[in-house]
């Protein structure tokens, strides 16, 4: 990484809150942090502004679509006017700039998939979305060529999901120390404890454990027989639990990516038909290996009406997870979230499987 | 083309849709949720979103309160996000209130129940707490939310039909005995709540607010440490006296009288009382003469070092510096609070803090670390901010649903690997809740009413089936054994606007009910129970008594109080997930 520039007490001042929460050091690190953001959806418009805000270092935004009439719900960068312009328009990076003058905005119109994979190097992580699954995998392997983290994300109305690639990735969690002290060893087939150190802080006996997770690539996942139940049962234990906690949107939101990406289109032309979303859901659930009951046709219907459409409120809560993952990546500290992560918004539920 | 709002029926569909369009919203608070809240609630399409908010715009904000700038430091909240929200492609209409929500003159009761719906985005309880009796009174959702760094929850209240803000005990203010904060203090904490409260107050306070101490005051059993706190207290309202000779002049004297008081007669009183240090270290009361005479060494620039722990020499330095700085601003403000963003008040209270902790040998602290602790500065971040504002919203959509209680959802953060938001079905109202075990209503008056007029109408009403007592400004006005006030105009007693009266039967059969006195609309004295509903029962347990003030004598440290919203409701977590959540 580049030479940590330190803060000033300036910008210690306009952090306090922030760094009251993560410290210095990881503001540092935050500060020193170089981001690409590909497609300025409604989930990436709160991902950026959250980072900017946090205080990233360099921010990057490429998106090659036009704002069109349905953005102006979503997407609170642009206005009427901009309609038929580039989506990274002048006056709309403007406004972003103006939520953190310190950080460095670039952005331009290109198609990420022009880009060498060498050109991704340059960044430590990548936060893209609406891919579908054959983009995803590309832009997968490129990211892991380079040593470079991923998000990707989609948004289906009331409904949205997340996956994450950390490649494999440490991180500390402090907690109050309860009864038997922590010890060193496997926590799952992706995660390990692999230090536990005991220190005293505010008269407290304070656990400062350091966790390391490893991540299964999209494409990995998307491979046959990649993923079974017994993988599903390590995390849900019983059967019964593994029904009630598995999502029914789950096989619904992974079956629509094998449709064509819609990031950027006329929703007036997106129909996507129940019937071939049900017969998707299905496929996913034998490449999961999880029952087909868990396919419920309410879940297919509402999800085939509201595919590719976004809401502001869940763009909220799917971009800031994301921002705050990123954040707590970069700070190296709290579980990071391994690896797809599924919102359903009405219910206030949002699981994450290890996929 | 589709317009800008075709997701939006696809979403929710039209008549969904439709009732957000027609909907009046009151946001409470423009601070970090409330701008996320804001944002959302304008994209959401709703038709109508009042904000309400008396604070202005800190540098501290800007980290996460998006929608200001640096150059909207020291502007008001409300109308500034409001302002800020116009590029929006929005067809909401906006109104934004920069005043104090309760504050019953400009924001009766009436004006609460123009709202279809009311978005809390407080940071205080007493704010919390206020709009929860409004939202009871007139049966308003009320859609509660907080956060605290990572950590954040949203509750929908439906007033009488789950619980409310109440339902569930609100943690009390972190309270210290007397004598640890004033005798024998042994965490960072003591030092600070002695400095700031007591120290700081008594020296820089308006005058006559210092306090009065009586032996009963004093939570301990020993003679010798109640005569030593007494004769304390007095002395210095003697160093008061300096602070205000002092005024102007430069004479750096009185700064040395204060701190050879303070710091080594006091504490010298304190070693005198053997009883106090049978266990434990002794205090060391401070040289005065030899570390003044080091101050020489001691530069300035550890004024800004804000990040490091002062030595005992340079704290000695700050509390000099600090003390001049304030005794010349006291001798045309006469009253100089607390302020932790007003630097000579911090100083202050950080190198007085942090002598006193050298003298009991307890750990000094940075004042960036101190600071947190005297201002009570809970960390805030956007993410968490944005993530439960989006969470509230979405939650409202389910009260357009035909059965909102069955629907709507708490909503917790959570670190567990496996889910990172934990969802709770809603609770039933508890019934030993002191604010909504009482039905709460609205009652329609004139200043030239009588309480005759009010106690007839009340009864009628609410078909009362023997007489009633009214108590209003927690002093009964009037029962069957008491009854030479209805003659009286209700003005005469006192009671107007903002008036809760409270109401129950001579028999206690039934619960008790409030009412909230509103002017009346119509011509003469006209009195009227404008909020339909029955008298229920009494259910056991007896209900709590109406917000009755404990009369305990200790130090209370009101900002100190951490809210902690999410500790008391974290146990109603859906089946499923695990009973107690905690960061892992």
């Amino acid at each position: 990484m580049t030479d940590d520039k330190e803060l000033s007490a300036n910008e210690i001042a306009l952090y306090d809150r922030q760094i009251r929460l993560w410290g210095l050091e990881a503001q540092t690190k935050l500060r020193n942090s170089k981001i690409l953001v590909i497609n300025l959806s409604s989930i990436n418009v709160e991902v950026v502004k959250n980072l900017m805000l946090g205080g990233v270092g360099s921010l990057t935004i490429i998106d090659s679509t036009e704002v069109l009439q349905q953005d102006l719900n979503v997407n609170f960068f642009i206005d009427a006017a901009m309609v038929g312009q580039s989506k990274v328009n002048e006056v709309c990076m403007a406004r972003i700039q103006e939520l953190n003058p310190r950080v460095e905005l670039k952005y331009s119109a290109e198609e990420w998939s022009t880009k060498e994979s060498s050109w991704f190097k340059d960044f430590e992580i990548v936060v893209v979305s609406g891919l579908n699954k054959e983009e995803t995998r590309k832009l997968n392997i490129i990211t892991r060529e380079n040593g470079v983290r991923l998000y990707t994300s989609g948004s289906h109305g009331l409904y949205g999901y997340l996956f994450v690639d950390l490649i494999q990735h440490d991180s500390q969690i402090k907690s109050k120390r309860e009864g038997i002290a922590k010890k060193v060893g496997a926590i799952n087939s992706v995660s390990q404890i692999v230090q536990v150190d005991g220190i005293v802080e505010n008269d407290e006996r304070v656990e400062v454990v350091t966790i390391r997770n490893n991540y299964r690539s999209f494409d990995e996942i998307c491979k046959d027989g990649s993923v079974s139940a017994d993988k599903f049962k390590e995390f849900f234990k019983s059967e019964k639990k593994l029904k009630k906690l598995v999502s029914p949107a789950l096989p619904v939101i992974f079956g629509l990516l094998d449709f064509d990406s819609q990031h950027g289109k006329d929703l007036e032309n997106i129909h996507i038909e129940a019937d071939s979303l049900k017969e998707k859901a299905l496929e996913a659930c034998a490449h999961f290996q999880i029952s087909q009951e868990i396919v419920k046709p309410e879940v297919v219907d509402e999800l085939a009406r509201q595919a590719y459409t976004e809401f502001q409120p869940v763009s909220a809560v799917i971009g800031g997870a994301i921002a705050q993952d990123v954040i707590n990546m970069l700070g190296r500290r709290e579980h990071p979230m391994n690896n797809f992560v599924v919102f359903e918004a009405l219910a206030s539920k949002m699981p994450v499987y290890v996929l | 083309m589709g317009g800008f709002d075709a997701h939006l029926r696809r979403i929710l569909g039209n008549e969904a849709l439709e009732k957000v369009k027609k909907s009046r919203v009151l946001l409470v608070g423009a601070g970090g949720i409330g701008c996320e809240l804001l944002k959302d609630l304008i994209l959401m399409n709703y038709g109508e979103i009042h904000v309400a908010d008396l604070d202005t715009i800190d540098l501290s904000n800007l980290n996460r309160q998006f929608l200001f700038r640096q150059k909207d430091i020291k502007k008001p909240k409300s109308l500034t996000a409001v302002k800020a929200v116009e590029s929006f492609n929005h067809a909401s209409k906006l109104v934004a209130y920069h005043g104090n929500i309760t504050d019953a003159n400009t924001y009766p009761l009436d004006w609460f129940c123009q709202f279809d719906t009311i978005f809390n985005a407080l940071d205080n309880l007493e704010a919390r707490v206020y709009v929860n009796r409004m939202a009871l009174f007139g049966n308003i959702p009320l859609m509660e939310s907080g956060t605290s760094g990572l950590n954040g929850q949203v509750r929908p209240i439906l007033p009488y039909q789950s619980e409310c803000f109440e339902c569930t005990p609100v943690e009390a203010p972190k309270t210290f005995p007397v004598c640890t904060i004033r005798s024998t203090p042994s965490k960072p904490i003591h030092c600070i709540i002695w400095a700031k409260n007591f120290l700081f107050s008594q020296l820089f306070g308006e005058d006559g607010e210092q306090e009065q101490l009586s032996a009963a005051d004093l939570d301990t059993e020993d003679d010798a440490e109640v005569e030593a706190l007494l004769k304390e207290s007095n002395e210095l309202l003697d160093l008061k006296r300096l602070i205000k000779e002092a005024g102007e002049t430069s004479n750096d004297e009185f700064v040395f009288s204060i701190v050879t008081k303070i710091f080594k007669e006091d504490i010298e009183r304190l070693l005198r009382i053997q009883s106090l240090w049978k266990s434990g270290a002794k205090p060391e009361p401070l040289d005065v003469d030899s570390t003044r005479l080091q101050l020489q060494d001691v530069s300035s620039d550890v004024l800004a070092n804000d990040q490091g722990v002062w030595t005992l020499i340079e704290s000695l330095y700050v509390l000099v510096d600090s003390t001049k700085r304030l005794t010349k601003r006291w001798a045309s403000e006469r009253n100089i609070p607390f302020d932790k963003d007003d630097k000579d008040t911090l100083d202050f209270v950080v190198a007085a803090s942090n002598l006193r902790s050298y003298c009991f040998h307890i750990e000094a602290l940075s004042r960036f670390k101190l600071k947190q602790i005297a201002g009570n500065i809970i960390p805030a971040v956007a993410t968490t901010n944005a993530i439960m504002a989006g969470l509230s919203c979405l939650q409202s959509i389910n009260l357009l649903t035909a059965n909102p209680f069955t629907q709507l959802r708490m909503a917790f953060d959570s670190n567990y690997p496996d889910r990172f938001v934990v969802p709770s079905s809603l609770s039933k109202p508890s019934p030993a809740c002191g604010a909504c075990s009482l039905r709460r209503g609205v009652l329609k008056l004139h200043p030239t009413s009588t309480l005759g007029q009010v106690h007839d109408a009340i009864v009628e009403k609410y078909k009362f089936p023997d007489d009633i007592s009214i108590i209003a400004k927690s002093r009964l006005i009037y029962d069957d054994d008491f009854d030479d006030n209805l003659v009286r105009t209700v003005e005469s007693l006192g009671i107007g606007l903002g008036t809760t009266l409270f109401v129950s039967d001579l028999d206690d059969d039934f619960e008790g009910i409030a009412l909230y006195v509103t002017n009346g609309t119509g011509e003469g004295n006209d009195v009227e129970c404008a909020t339909d509903f029955e008298l229920v029962p009494k259910r056991e347990p007896a209900t709590a008594d109406e917000g009755v003030d404990d009369d305990f004598e200790e130090i209370v440290d009101d900002d100190l109080t951490v809210i902690e919203d999410r500790k008391h409701t974290l146990d109603a977590s859906e089946e499923g997930t695990p009973k107690k959540v905690k960061r892992s």
